[in-house]
């Protein structure tokens, strides 16, 4: 009886230690597992605010360039797709750049939105920038 | 006696195998781990690349805008600085007379200040700025067909520093926008 006892405490223990390393071993692969996502997602997060800085600058190049354009070549348009006159880098090729015109009512300036639509596997982003150019002498500034 | 030296060896032969799963954990993990740290810089290193291209372009554009005369090298900002005799790869006059000069020093881009009427800046007279050493190089050229128009190129490295081969890890991230002179100007 009293060895009996002793075998069955002995497998009961040993039946504990090897749940507790399986546990232990999980949590190591969890713990492992988490830092390596938070990792890629900073990562991502980088690559995202890199391409997000490049819209906002060709966005920005692209209101420069309106600026110097002849009153008539100003003409009102809403959600008018465009190619950057500066060129789309690789990493911007999927985005979708759009350009809303508006003539104040006096034609004595325009409103310029621009818009560059990323798209993402959670949902697209967007940057846009807006800006008033002033028309004198037929031509916007 | 032989119930303890039994729970001994049964003890020892966990703690070996514990110890032997684990080796194996972390020989298969450390090199996982290692190229997660490194991915972690370098998405640091783009981060800040980003807001650097950002500020740069910022400043050199606030100056253009401003500019009444500009002087540039259409090569760009190379590393060798002041290839123009008492002058800059870029240069920028403003109607006050003042001026502003840039050019690329190991790395870094560095802006002058030059008081009214000099052509160099004087040590004792120049206001230093310098952005971080990581520029591979710095465009600023007129737009062809567009008067007044300056296209701004910025070229920053991103070193991922693994292994030994630091060159073959480099890579350029490139910001490109467009600046158009207010006051008027030339090139």
């Amino acid at each position: 009886m009293k060895g009996q006892s002793w075998h069955s405490a002995e497998a009961r223990r040993g039946g504990w230690v090897t749940t507790d390393l399986i546990l232990g071993l999980v949590l190591l692969v969890m713990i492992m597992g988490s830092i390596i996502g938070a990792i890629a997602l900073q990562a991502r997060a980088a690559v995202q605010l890199a391409q997000e800085t490049r819209a906002r600058l060709l966005l920005e190049g692209e209101l420069e360039r309106l600026r110097g354009l002849p009153e008539a070549e100003l003409v009102p348009s809403v959600d008018e797709r465009f190619v950057p006159f500066l060129g789309v880098s690789p990493s911007l090729e999927a985005a979708t750049f759009r350009r809303t015109v508006r003539v104040e009512e006096d034609a004595h300036a325009a409103r310029v939105t621009l818009v560059a639509e990323i798209p993402r596997t959670s949902g697209p982003c967007i940057v846009s920038i807006e800006g008033i150019l002033c028309i004198h002498g037929g031509q916007a500034r | 006696m032989n119930g303890r030296s039994e729970r001994r060896a049964q003890t020892l032969n966990e703690l070996v195998a514990f110890i032997g799963v684990f080796v194996v954990i972390v020989s298969f993990a450390g090199p996982a781990v290692r190229r997660a740290t490194d991915v972690a810089e370098a998405s640091t290193r783009l981060c800040r690349a980003s807001q650097t291209a950002e500020i740069a372009i910022g400043l050199v554009g606030s100056d253009l805008r401003q500019a009444s005369i500009v002087t540039y090298d259409p090569a760009g900002l190379g590393s060798a600085a002041k290839t123009w005799p008492g002058g800059f790869r870029l240069a920028v006059r403003f109607p006050d007379h003042t001026a502003a000069a840039y050019f690329m020093q190991d790395g870094a881009l560095v802006r002058y200040s030059l008081a009214e009427g000099l052509e160099t800046p004087m040590s004792e007279k120049c206001l230093r700025w310098v952005m971080r050493k990581d520029f591979e190089q710095f465009n600023v050229a007129p737009v062809a067909g567009d008067a007044g128009l300056y296209r701004i190129d910025v070229a920053i490295r991103i070193r991922k520093p693994v292994g030994r081969d630091m060159q073959a890890r480099e890579q350029i991230a490139h910001f490109t926008t467009a600046v158009r002179l207010r006051v008027g100007g030339s090139p």
